[in-house]
């Protein structure tokens, strides 16, 4: 058996060899021994805004929203100004930035990631059925999307939003189902090829059924992209939100997020530039930490990347 | 001798709309063939590309209905009167593809690849469940550390190894070979080709086993059936056809082979395409290529008549 030689020569000599371990065989410490060094940074990056949100009253040096005229506009750390006691300054009415940036994480990345769930759930059902099943069900489902295609989605956005009352719930909603489409169509693209691959015909001639197969065999092969558009779109989202929130239709105050945190800075750009930078900071290094940690999520469930390495 | 497979008089045609508004035609894939292997044989399908051996192959596994005609396994149709399948599991007819690489699902480890057939009710339950996929990987030559690997991890032939044990799992009595060896490396074919003769003589299995070369069906083959365009043009006892081809198809197919000697009467060299099954040639759809074509092709359809004992032949030449 000639052609065995390239898997038995891993393990060598004894009864029973101990060969290279397949990636389900190893330990989580020896997997996450094999994290990137691009996968820690997202780690860190995603990490410390959600332990900071899941915290943010125990980490507030102040109230995010109390008002104090006579301290408005102070400078963070380090500049000519600053007042020990608010480390990275206030705003135009004298709140404490920092307050208020730990209070927005909690906002902003529920929101980012809720509307995700919900889009990214709604597509990949949407996709796996549209792609799998007859041709009269893909029809139809697709004429639908073509539909909500055509709708500019910030439109769509507004006219839900102006019947809706605008808040956090009605805007991972508002988001989450203009969002679903391009999940929609992605993923039926996907499995309009996968289905045609013979390992899902040998599993319809064993009798496997229907939606077995899109759980099993479909949902797994359609999980890279699946990851990363969702990394894209958590992305993509907060800055929608910031936009939202700019207009007015997103979070109402006095519920903070780092987007509505950007627009009300943006009268003071001039003078006190830190009121929309430091809020744009936080949403570029999440977004940043989000996409690294998606490219890594995304090697690491891949069997043929994460073995004999 | 009982016969497990019996193909009746089975006929397959496709709707095909050229343009839009077009006039839908009739793509005939096969052409009223007819065909039985006996229990514990091996039956050899060859022919080109688009001569319609997979979509035979397929409507002996029950992945398409034929439009006319049935196939029975063991007396069993295949397929009920709606055209949906009626035989599973081991009463049915397994397959076993031509590329390993695209036939198991790369997201999943050997246990659980070998494990599917068995999820599928009647259940087998966990313990033994888990001895028969031990069971198989002994079967087929690979070891239980395979288990846990996944697909990448092995070489093509690893790979042809484990479709053939996960197309046994269910311990089907025939199996449909549609060119299991094309893909791989040459030197790993005889190795899956023993395999193959090993396995049958061990479970007695049937095999229609389908080949675009001579070679391989030649050698796991009892009988062979050469078909053209969706027809059966020869048919005998593989050693039989292999040494004295009746039609000049098979002729070609012979000479064009390097590994099988062929002399009589010298070389046959086949030229142009198989022609579109949209449009076939009127009477022998061979003639556009035969080189010993006369008027009467053209005029009347040859039957397959037989011209000894155990063969059979459609060609007007005598």
């Amino acid at each position: 058996m000639a052609e065995s030689t390239t898997m038995s020569a891993s393990g060598t000599g004894s009864v029973e060899p101990a060969p290279a371990k397949s990636f389900s065989q190893r330990s989580w410490r020896s997997k996450l021994r094999r994290v990137p060094l691009s996968g820690w940074i997202g780690l860190v990056l995603v990490g410390v805004p959600a332990v900071v949100a899941i915290f943010a009253p125990l980490l507030m040096p102040h109230s995010p929203t109390e008002i104090d005229p006579t301290r408005a506009l102070l400078p963070p750390i380090g500049m000519e100004g600053y007042q020990p006691g608010h480390l990275l300054g206030t705003d135009n009415l004298g709140r404490d930035l920092l307050s208020r940036l730990i209070e927005g994480a909690r906002i902003s990345l529920l929101i980012g990631v809720l509307s995700v769930v919900l889009a990214g759930s709604i597509g990949l059902t949407v996709g796996l059925a549209a792609g799998y099943y007859s041709k009269w069900i893909d029809a139809l489902l697709m004429r639908f999307v073509d539909a909500l295609l055509a709708i500019p989605s910030i439109l769509l956005i507004l006219v839900i939003l102006g019947v809706l009352d605008p808040g956090m719930w009605t805007l991972i909603f508002v988001l989450g189902i203009t969002n679903w489409v391009i999940y929609a169509r992605q993923i039926r693209a996907e499995v309009l090829e996968l289905r045609e691959r013979q390992f899902i015909r040998a599993a319809q001639n064993f009798g496997v059924s229907g939606p077995t197969i899109l759980l099993r065999h479909l949902t797994p092969n359609v999980m890279p992209s699946f990851i990363v558009l969702s990394t894209l779109s958590v992305a993509t989202v907060i800055v929608t939100e910031s936009g939202l929130s700019f207009l007015g239709l997103g979070v109402q105050p006095p519920d903070i997020s780092w987007g509505l945190m950007l627009t009300t800075g943006r009268d003071y750009l001039a003078t006190a530039w830190w009121i929309s930078t430091l809020p744009g900071l936080a949403i570029t290094f999440t977004v940043l930490g989000i996409l690294l940690l998606g490219d890594w999520l995304r090697d690491a469930l891949d069997p043929r990347l994460a073995v004999g390495r | 001798m009982t016969e497990l497979l019996q193909i009746q008089d089975v006929r397959k045609t496709f709707g095909i709309r050229s343009s839009f508004l077009g006039r839908k035609k009739d793509l005939v894939a096969v052409e009223g063939i007819s065909l039985r292997i006996p229990k514990g044989r091996t039956l050899g399908l060859v022919g080109e590309s688009g001569s319609g051996k997979s979509t035979l192959a397929n409507m002996v596994t029950g992945m398409l209905a034929p439009t006319s005609g049935q196939v029975l396994i063991d007396g069993q149709p295949v397929h009920d009167q709606k055209g949906k399948v009626a035989l599973r599991g081991e009463s049915g007819a397994q397959i076993v593809f031509q590329d390993p690489y695209s036939s198991l699902n790369p997201r999943m480890p050997v246990a659980q690849l070998l494990a599917e057939p068995l999820k599928v009710a009647p259940k087998v339950l966990m313990p033994e469940r888990e001895q028969r996929v031990n069971e198989l990987l002994d079967q087929v030559g690979l070891p239980r550390s395979a288990r846990q690997k996944y697909p990448h991890e092995f070489s093509g032939g690893q790979r042809q190894r484990i479709v053939i044990a996960r197309a046994l799992a269910r311990r089907p009595r025939l199996l449909v070979c549609d060119e299991p060896v094309s893909a791989l490396d040459v030197s790993v074919q005889s190795q899956i080709l023993n395999l193959l003769k090993d396995l049958q003589d061990e479970l007695g299995l049937t095999y229609l086993f389908i080949g675009h070369g001579l070679e391989s069906v030649g050698f796991m083959s009892d009988e062979i059936a050469v078909m053209y365009l969706g027809r059966i043009v020869e048919q005998g006892p593989a050693h039989q056809v292999l040494a004295d081809p009746v039609h000049p198809y098979t002729q070609a197919l012979i000479s064009s082979s390097e590994a099988i000697p062929f002399h009589a009467g010298g070389t046959v060299e086949l030229t142009g395409e198989i022609p579109s099954p949209l449009n076939p040639p009127s009477g022998c759809v061979f003639r556009t290529r035969c080189p010993l074509v006369t008027d009467i092709c053209a005029e009347a359809v040859p039957a397959l008549t037989p011209r000894s004992e155990s063969r059979m032949a459609a060609c007007h030449r005598r």
